[in-house]
Order: structure tokens, then C-alpha cells, then sequence
């Protein structure tokens, strides 16, 4: 048997790596046509609906004309504030809340047996049971309406926390004590990067949850916010002023949840 | 060149870490039933045995990770049973490379020399120093995983020596690597070799390896450990790797571990 060495024979030029080929995404014209077609098409079939139904359901160019009407109008401003604001607190409360729970839990397996059965029974009652029970014990405030929801949304965030710190990669836990991290230097550099990704989340969740929850608390217990003027637009059956204020301040949410979410996104260099 | 086995010498200077009749284990099990130990300053010394005879836990009492059941250590002539991680400060090279995937090469000996307590300004002169040593200096500011298998672990090693350390401990480190990757590895690390390095403690299964980087081989009995027979390897570095002596020496190492390490079939012992 023989062996022969031959010189290698390259391809590509010395030090470059051969291309890989990607699935191509659609480029941004194309996307933001496929956009534009369905929201005609939406459009569209809103339109045969509100027809077909006799009026009930407001038509496109009655929901305009409130949009302009709303959007022009000096309350909307003062009722998004407010409607805000209560969002702000209640999603920080419960991302605050849910991720110390989470942290002590997933840190400490006694704690975590023990809140285990509290964290499922807390995520199986109805938003609408913590709402209603809170206005009964601390009667019909804003405050009692933005304890009931944070108090909804908190296993929510503890669940998401507890999953992100017992899959933590231990291996680097072991690493960090051989050489002797601190705990600032630990939780920095090795625990948070680990627990962005769930943390992105559990505010995603959590603000997702907020401001629907604080839009239905307003409409039950205060007499502002934009829940507060959906439900005036229901009680005057001005359907196209209802959907008005939602679409207004979906559009704000979704820019603020790109906002708030969009820096807390692991980036791809792992 | 010598294989011989070694009596503690009397008078001698105080070794760096001495390990007395250390009893290792976990609740229901014990992994180490008694290992004799001793590392001198500055000494390269491997430990060979089989798998699961307990090396491993051994390098994990030596940083201070867990404690021995039973038995003392010193370190530099002084009880330190207890405290070791804190009075033998460790640079630790997994099998893996454990670097932080999130933060570039340059922050991953930062890290581990701040908390070391290596003075701030000394930083950049060590890091330069040690990942040019390892010939991995061009990627400083890459991210672990724009790394190969090899680059990755020689930053490893390059953390382990930034720190200062007393000792370097090293559980495989080459095990994960292919065979071309890792021999360059070990060539460097014997023709760097200087008498002011670290102590090192090196837990291999290889048996060329250990001969290879070695001052000392110490050979530990299949589990629970202790340890059968110490090899002292006195060729001077560099070193060549299929040096004819290193590879008659390793073939009679290989004959001893065969009866030694040998499953006893008779006993009904299972691998």
C-alpha cells in the first residue's frame, strides 16, 4: 500500500472561509407591500362586515372620521397619561415583584417547593377574580385596581424568572468560585446575560398583560383613562369611538413594548 | 532519565501544597479513600488514573471548591485544611473552556484578574503577555465563540495564568480537542515552561502527556483513589513529544497500568 502526499488545493483565497449560503427574507419593499396588502384586505373585509350587519358594526370611514375626532380631541392626551402612568407602575411592580420571587426561587429549592402550588393556583385564577376581590377588600380605587393586577401578573414573571435561573449553565457557576467572583462580579457577568433573555420576556408579558389589565380595571373602577372612555363610548353606543381609543393607544403600546423591549434582547454573539 | 519511586526527602524547603491522607467524597460514596500528595514550588506534577478514580474531585479540594472528609492540607508548611480556597489562590482550566460567551476575550482575564485581586494597572501588560503566549493576542477583543475549539482553550489557560495564581490546575484540558490542536498546545506550553511559572497540578488521562509535560507523574489505583507510584521525569525542556526515551518510558508505564488498572474479572467487577 502506498500513501501519497499531495499539495492542497484551495478554492478560496488563503484565510477566507467559504460562503454560506442563507435563506434569503423578503427586502424591506417587499415586506412592507405584503403589509400594506393585508391591510387593505383587512380593510376590505372590515367594510363587507360593517355592511352586512346593518350599521352595527361601524364602518371604516365612521371609524376614521372618530379617529380624527379623537386624535384631535384635548382628553385624549390627559386620558393616555393617566392610562400610562397606571401601566408604568403596575409593569414595574410586577416585573419588580416577579423577578425577586423568581431569583430567591430559583436560587433555593425549599422556597421553590414552597411556592411551586401558590405560583400555579396564582396563574389559574381569572384577571378578573384579583380585580374584583381587591375592590371588595380596598373598595373601588385605583389603588386597588393596580394591587389586584400586580398581584395577577407577578407568578406570571416569577415562573418565567424561576425556569431562566435553574437552566443557568452551572458550569459557570463553578467557574466563577474557583476564581473567587464576587457576588456583584457574579451576578453581572455571569447570571444577568443568562437571564436577559427571560427578563426581555417576562417584561414583554408583563407589560403585554398590564396595559390590557389596566385598561379593564379603569373601565370598572376610575372615572379616567382610556378605559374609562371606552367604556363612556359603550354606555353612549359610539362603537366607533371605542374602537377609536383602542386602535390610538394600541398603536401607542406597541411602541412603547418596542421601546422598553427592543435594548433587552440578547444579542447573537454566543 | 529516571522512573523511580520517591520517599519524601527530610529538611527538605517546604513544598507548596502537601496533601495528608485526604479522604474525598460525597454523602454515600467516596471518591478518594486516601491520597498522599505533594507540590513543590514552581513543579509541573500530573496525575494519571482511571476514570472515575477520583481526580477530578481531587483538583476540586485543591481550589477550594469542596472539602476532604478526612485528612490535612498545607499549604506552604501551614495548616490549611478548610481554607484552601482562600489561602492558595488557583487558576482553574476545565475540560471545557468556560470562558463568559458574552463578554470578549480581553473582559474574561479582566474579570478573572479583578476578582484575583491582580492591581488594575497590571492588567493590560498581563493580558498582552499571556494571550501572546498562547499565540491568541489578534483576537483580544473576539468573542469566545468566533473561536475554534483550540484558540478558546488556549484563552483559558492564558485566564489561569493572568491571575497570578500559585497553583494552575488543569482537568483535561486537552481532551476535547483534536489530536493535531492539542500537541501544538502541549509544545507550547513545555518550550514556555520557565522556572518561575506556577506550580501546576495536571489530571490527564494520556499517559505520553503527563511523561511528556511532567516533572513528576503521580499514578492513582483505580477508585476509590490513592495513590501507587510516583514518576519523576528529569529531561530537560524543551521536550520532544516522540522522544525514543519518553516513549519506552511510556510503554512501561503502560504495562504497569494495565495490571494495576486492570478490571478484575474474577471479583465480577463491571466497567
Amino acid at each position: 500500500m502506498t500513501a501519497t502526499l499531495t499539495p492542497p488545493t484551495t478554492t478560496t483565497a488563503p484565510g477566507l472561509s467559504p460562503r454560506r449560503v442563507r435563506r434569503k427574507w423578503p427586502g424591506p419593499a417587499i415586506g412592507a407591500a405584503a403589509w400594506l396588502v393585508a391591510a387593505v384586505l383587512a380593510l376590505a373585509v372590515w367594510e363587507a362586515v360593517s355592511r352586512a350587519s346593518g350599521q352595527w358594526v361601524p364602518s371604516v370611514s365612521e371609524i376614521a372620521d372618530s379617529l380624527t375626532t379623537v386624535l384631535s380631541g384635548p382628553q385624549l392626551l390627559d386620558d393616555g397619561l393617566v392610562t400610562l402612568r397606571r401601566v408604568a407602575l403596575v409593569t414595574a411592580a410586577s416585573v419588580l415583584g416577579g423577578t425577586v420571587i423568581g431569583l430567591a426561587a430559583g436560587f433555593c429549592w425549599p422556597l421553590r417547593a414552597f411556592l411551586r402550588p401558590i405560583l400555579v393556583i396564582g396563574l389559574a385564577v381569572p384577571d378578573l377574580v384579583y380585580i374584583i376581590m381587591a375592590i371588595l377588600i380596598l373598595g373601588a380605587t385605583e389603588t386597588s385596581g393596580m394591587v389586584a393586577i400586580t398581584v395577577a401578573i407577578v407568578p406570571l414573571v416569577a415562573n418565567v424568572v424561576i425556569a431562566a435561573v435553574t437552566d443557568r449553565d452551572t458550569s459557570l457557576d463553578e467557574m466563577a468560585a474557583t476564581y473567587r467572583f464576587g457576588r456583584w462580579d457574579y451576578a453581572r457577568h455571569v447570571l444577568l446575560d443568562q437571564l436577559k433573555p427571560a427578563m426581555a420576556a417576562a417584561v414583554r408579558t408583563g407589560f403585554a398583560f398590564s396595559w390590557k389589565l389596566v385598561v379593564l380595571m379603569e373601565t370598572i373602577t376610575t372615572p379616567d383613562g382610556i378605559g374609562a372612555r371606552i367604556y363612556e363610548a359603550f354606555r353612549f353606543l359610539r362603537p366607533q369611538d371605542m374602537i377609536a381609543y383602542a386602535l390610538v393607544f394600541i398603536v401607542v403600546m406597541k411602541f412603547v413594548e418596542w421601546v422598553i423591549v427592543l435594548p433587552l434582547r440578547p444579542s447573537a454573539r454566543r | 532519565m529516571t522512573a523511580q519511586v520517591i520517599e519524601p526527602a527530610v529538611g527538605a524547603v517546604r513544598p507548596l501544597i502537601e496533601v495528608d491522607a485526604v479522604r474525598i467524597g460525597y454523602p454515600g460514596r467516596v471518591a478518594v479513600e486516601r491520597i498522599d500528595l505533594t507540590v513543590a514550588e514552581n513543579e509541573f506534577v500530573s496525575i494519571i488514573g482511571p476514570s472515575g478514580c477520583g481526580k477530578s474531585t481531587l483538583l476540586h479540594v485543591l481550589s477550594g471548591l469542596n472539602e476532604p472528609l478526612d485528612g490535612a492540607i498545607s499549604i506552604r508548611g501551614r495548616e490549611a485544611t478548610g481554607e484552601v480556597g482562600s489561602r492558595l489562590r488557583a487558576g482553574y482550566v476545565f475540560q471545557d473552556h468556560r470562558l463568559l460567551p458574552w463578554r470578549t476575550v480581553a473582559q474574561n482575564l479582566d474579570i478573572a484578574m479583578k476578582n484575583a485581586g491582580v492591581p488594575k494597572a497590571e492588567w493590560t501588560g498581563r493580558r498582552a503577555r499571556y494571550l501572546a503566549l498562547l499565540h491568541v493576542a489578534e483576537y483580544e477583543n473576539s468573542f469566545p465563540m468566533n473561536l475554534s475549539g483550540g484558540q478558546r482553550q488556549r484563552v483559558s489557560i492564558a485566564r489561569a495564568l493572568a491571575v497570578e495564581p500559585d497553583v494552575v490546575l488543569m482537568d483535561e484540558p486537552f481532551s476535547g480537542l483534536d489530536e493535531v490542536t492539542a500537541r501544538t498546545i502541549r509544545k507550547q506550553l513545555d518550550a514556555t515552561r520557565s522556572p518561575h511559572d506556577p506550580s501546576t497540578v495536571f489530571v490527564t488521562h494520556s499517559i505520553r502527556e503527563a511523561l511528556f509535560l511532567s516533572d513528576r507523574v503521580v499514578m492513582l489505583s483505580r477508585g476509590p483513589a490513592r495513590v501507587i507510584k510516583e514518576i519523576t521525569i528529569d529531561l530537560p525542556r524543551p521536550r520532544v513529544y516522540d522522544d525514543p526515551r519518553l516513549v519506552v518510558l511510556e510503554q512501561q508505564v503502560v504495562a504497569e497500568v494495565l495490571q494495576q488498572w486492570e478490571i478484575d474479572t474474577d471479583s465480577g467487577e463491571q466497567p
